[in-house]
């Protein structure tokens, strides 16, 4: 068993030495313009509170697959599967379960251009309930959003660059290469870019922003790491922040109760068995770029 | 009904800067050959009523509540039947006040024998599906609904889930036989796991890109002559060493987090709306939503939920029906209780209420009907706690405590000083126990050893 990471954070981050436990920087060159592939586990993270003790608990639920296809234009196809666990009362023991593939611009804010993503919950087994598949696609015009799902359209007022929450992990890496080695905190807080939120290219969020942020230092077996930060708001969020490494390599992500580690062993908690390629080659033939 | 202003004058006025504006089309408008509406409740867990922009909050963005307050009635004088979750679920679903469900506090089941609307609903002919939270323990929510088996503890984790299997079963129904859907959102109860993660007093902000948004808190401070019961458990109980030690920035840093976790479900509520427009079905529906209970925020330097004060006990219920009501009303007259729900659910379906409701349907509240309301409500907190609410006054009394509290509602809103223990309100307060008497008078409690784990 690793030892545990050493790090003094204010709180609410004391959550950081346990989930780093074991943790495994990538070693790989990494190239965040290029293309890429990464995976993340997503842990649920928060207190175990009592009257006698309090204990942080950073429980594994859920994944998260992103590959990144740059296009001869300099746009980019971003690949997404991501699954989260659902447990609720004895009623509620699913997965919730997301592919899409997302057409991003090649700007500062990897904004979305068109998108195909479908949904469906699983049985504990993997299994596609019944019922649940949903297939939603839509795209990004002059005025906001277009929905296009079941046979309907839904256009939507929203200002833009719009991009989507799994986009930001492409941003924020992009944003950190062309940042370079410059000190990113000033002494006032300084922002680098505004933006409104499709979360799961659904939940629409207006008035985002990213900040540079303390750079995190961190022990974990020994190794020391100097992470460069990145904080976002927003409507409808807590604020993210965003630790990259030297490479400029998302290596984690939190918010209120959720952490995305990176951690390639994270496929395996997939159900559909693949060791090469992505769940979002079974989207059908028809590609968004 | 105090119809406050046009729709129209809601959407240029009161919609605080929404940047959203929805257009739709129909592949069809379905027609349904019943005559009996859907029902769409949608409820979310911990929110005060007027944690909404459309309530006149300007430190925070709900378009999609705005939205549905634009296209029903809001009833700002709601108040849970009891501020905790399976307490004041219960109220809901059986129509009951908590001392009779035996559900008086978390974690206790539902005496057997009270039917709930589930069960009810199903009896007299409807399709009574449940995606969710649903926190009635023990009693087995598969056999009073149809289960869309998503959800979690964490409402960061689940609701998107709950939404999507919302979206769908809008989508895909195609039965003749009217439904009643219950969809159960988690948030803004995560503000709960918020707190436990930064109860530590802090000395700094930690994050100085916001400091100048943090909310104000008018009604921070608290009048110390509280209740020896409430004080015993709020003042010197539960992690009380660390809140009483926030500074007044730390305390508006968590109203600040609280309304970011109200805005994640707004947009889950909308895309619930969304679906019902673009099924076609929303001709035909009720969309009713409404909070088990609100939250501290910070007011009198509280947090949690479980006792009186308005942030905590006072909760949204709004109603809207598409070309049946009026829209954009915000009802500030109106005395609403959560056991309204069931006979307000059953009066709009036609059929009879569950047996001794003890609230009354808001039918003709809805139809805009000049009705005799009801005078005052009765609020519950565990076994021993009340709070009698008239328009003007609410009396907050736990039996067997020496102290109550009296605020008077419509000269003090913010609940900052305490006048039952001066002499000349005496009789106002005799009169409040009088009315609280004569309610408890009528129900019928459950046995003690059935309300306990």
């Amino acid at each position: 068993m690793a030892e545990q990471a050493k790090i003094i954070p204010p709180e609410p981050d004391d959550f950081l030495p346990l989930l780093l436990k074991g943790f495994q920087a990538p070693d790989a060159p990494f190239q965040p313009d290029g293309e890429w592939k990464s995976v993340y586990r997503l842990f649920l993270i928060g207190v175990l509170d009592a009257p006698q003790y309090r204990e942080w608990r950073c429980i594994p639920a859920g994944a998260l697959r992103l590959s990144r296809n740059p296009r001869p234009d300099g746009n980019f196809v971003l690949q997404v599967e991501f699954m989260a666990h659902q447990s609720l009362e004895a009623h509620a023991r699913s997965f919730d379960y997301i592919q899409a593939e997302i057409l991003c611009a090649d700007d500062d804010a990897s904004s979305l251009l068109r998108w195909r993503r479908i949904s469906m919950q699983l049985t504990p087994k993997g299994e596609p309930i019944d019922g649940t598949k949903l297939e939603m696609n839509g795209e990004v015009t002059r005025n906001g959003l277009v929905f296009r799902y079941a046979g309907r359209e839904r256009k939507v007022k929203a200002p833009l660059p719009i991009t989507c929450d799994w986009a930001i992990f492409d941003l924020v890496q992009r944003l950190s290469q062309k940042l370079g080695k410059q000190l990113v905190r000033p002494a006032e807080p300084k922002l680098l870019l505004e933006f409104a939120l499709l979360e799961d290219l659904e939940f629409l969020r207006t008035n985002h922003r990213i900040f540079a942020s303390e750079p995190l230092n961190v022990e974990v077996d020994g190794k020391r790491f100097r992470w460069r930060r990145f904080v976002q708001f927003g409507d409808g969020v807590l604020p993210w922040a965003y630790c990259l490494d030297e490479q400029h390599h998302l290596v984690l992500a939190y918010s209120g109760m959720r952490a995305y580690l990176y951690d390639p062993t994270a496929k395996s908690a997939f159900p559909f068995r693949r060791d090469e390629g992505h769940g979002a080659r079974d989207m059908g033939d028809e590609r968004v770029g | 009904m105090n119809r406050k202003m046009s729709r129209r004058e809601f959407l240029r006025v009161g919609a605080f800067g929404v940047v959203t504006a929805i257009q739709s089309q129909y592949a069809s408008v379905r027609v349904q050959r019943r005559r009996q509406p859907n029902l769409l409740f949608i409820h979310v867990d911990q929110m005060f009523c007027d944690a909404m922009s459309a309530h006149g909050c300007q430190y925070i963005r709900t378009p999609n509540i705005d939205r549905l307050v634009a296209q029903g009635i809001s009833f700002r004088l709601s108040y849970s039947a009891n501020p905790v979750c399976c307490p004041a679920r219960s109220a809901w679903y059986t129509g009951r006040m908590p001392s009779e469900t035996g559900v008086v506090v978390n974690d206790v089941p539902i005496i057997e024998g009270i039917p709930d609307l589930g069960q009810w609903f199903r009896a007299r002919g409807y399709e009574a599906v449940y995606v969710g939270k649903w926190h009635v323990p023990k009693r087995p929510l598969a056999k009073s609904f149809t289960v869309l088996p998503v959800g979690h503890f964490s409402g960061q984790q689940g609701d998107g889930a709950i939404a999507r299997a919302a979206v769908n079963f809008l989508l895909n129904y195609h039965s003749d036989k009217p439904f009643f859907l219950s969809v159960g959102f988690l948030q803004p109860h995560d503000i709960c796991y918020w707190c436990f993660a930064h109860q530590k007093p802090i000395d700094k902000i930690p994050f100085p890109e916001i400091a100048d948004q943090l909310p104000p808190i008018e009604n921070l401070d608290f009048d110390p002559r509280e209740p020896e019961t409430f004080q015993k458990k709020w003042r010197r109980g539960w992690r009380w060493e660390q809140f009483s030690q926030w500074s007044e920035w730390q305390w508006r840093y968590y109203r600040w987090s609280y309304y970011r976790h109200v805005e994640m479900v707004d947009a889950q509520v909308g895309r619930i709306l969304d679906a019902l427009e673009d099924s076609g079905l929303a001709e035909n529906t009720v969309v009713i939503f409404s909070s088990d209970h609100g939250d501290g925020m910070g007011a009198h330097k509280l947090w949690q939920k479980m006792y009186f004060y308005e942030e905590a006990a006072r909760v949204p219920f709004i109603v809207s029906w598409k070309g049946h009501f009026p829209e954009g009303v915000i009802d500030d007259e109106h005395l609403v209780s959560g056991v309204d729900l069931a006979p307000t659910l059953c009066d709009l379906a036609g059929i009879e209420p569950p047996p001794k409701c003890r609230g009354r349907s808001l039918k003709p509240l809805l139809e805009g009907k000049d009705v005799l309301w009801r005078e005052f409500l009765v609020c519950e907190v565990d076994v021993t706690g009340r709070m009698v609410r008239t328009p003007e006054w609410k009396l907050i009394t736990y039996k067997g405590d020496q102290t109550d509290q009296l605020f008077d509602m419509r000269n003090d809103k913010s609940e900052m000083r305490n006048l039952a223990p001066e002499s000349r309100y005496g009789d106002v307060v005799t009169n409040l126990k009088k009315l609280l008497a004569e309610w408890e008078a009528q129900l019928e409690p459950a046995p003690l050893n059935l309300r306990r784990r």
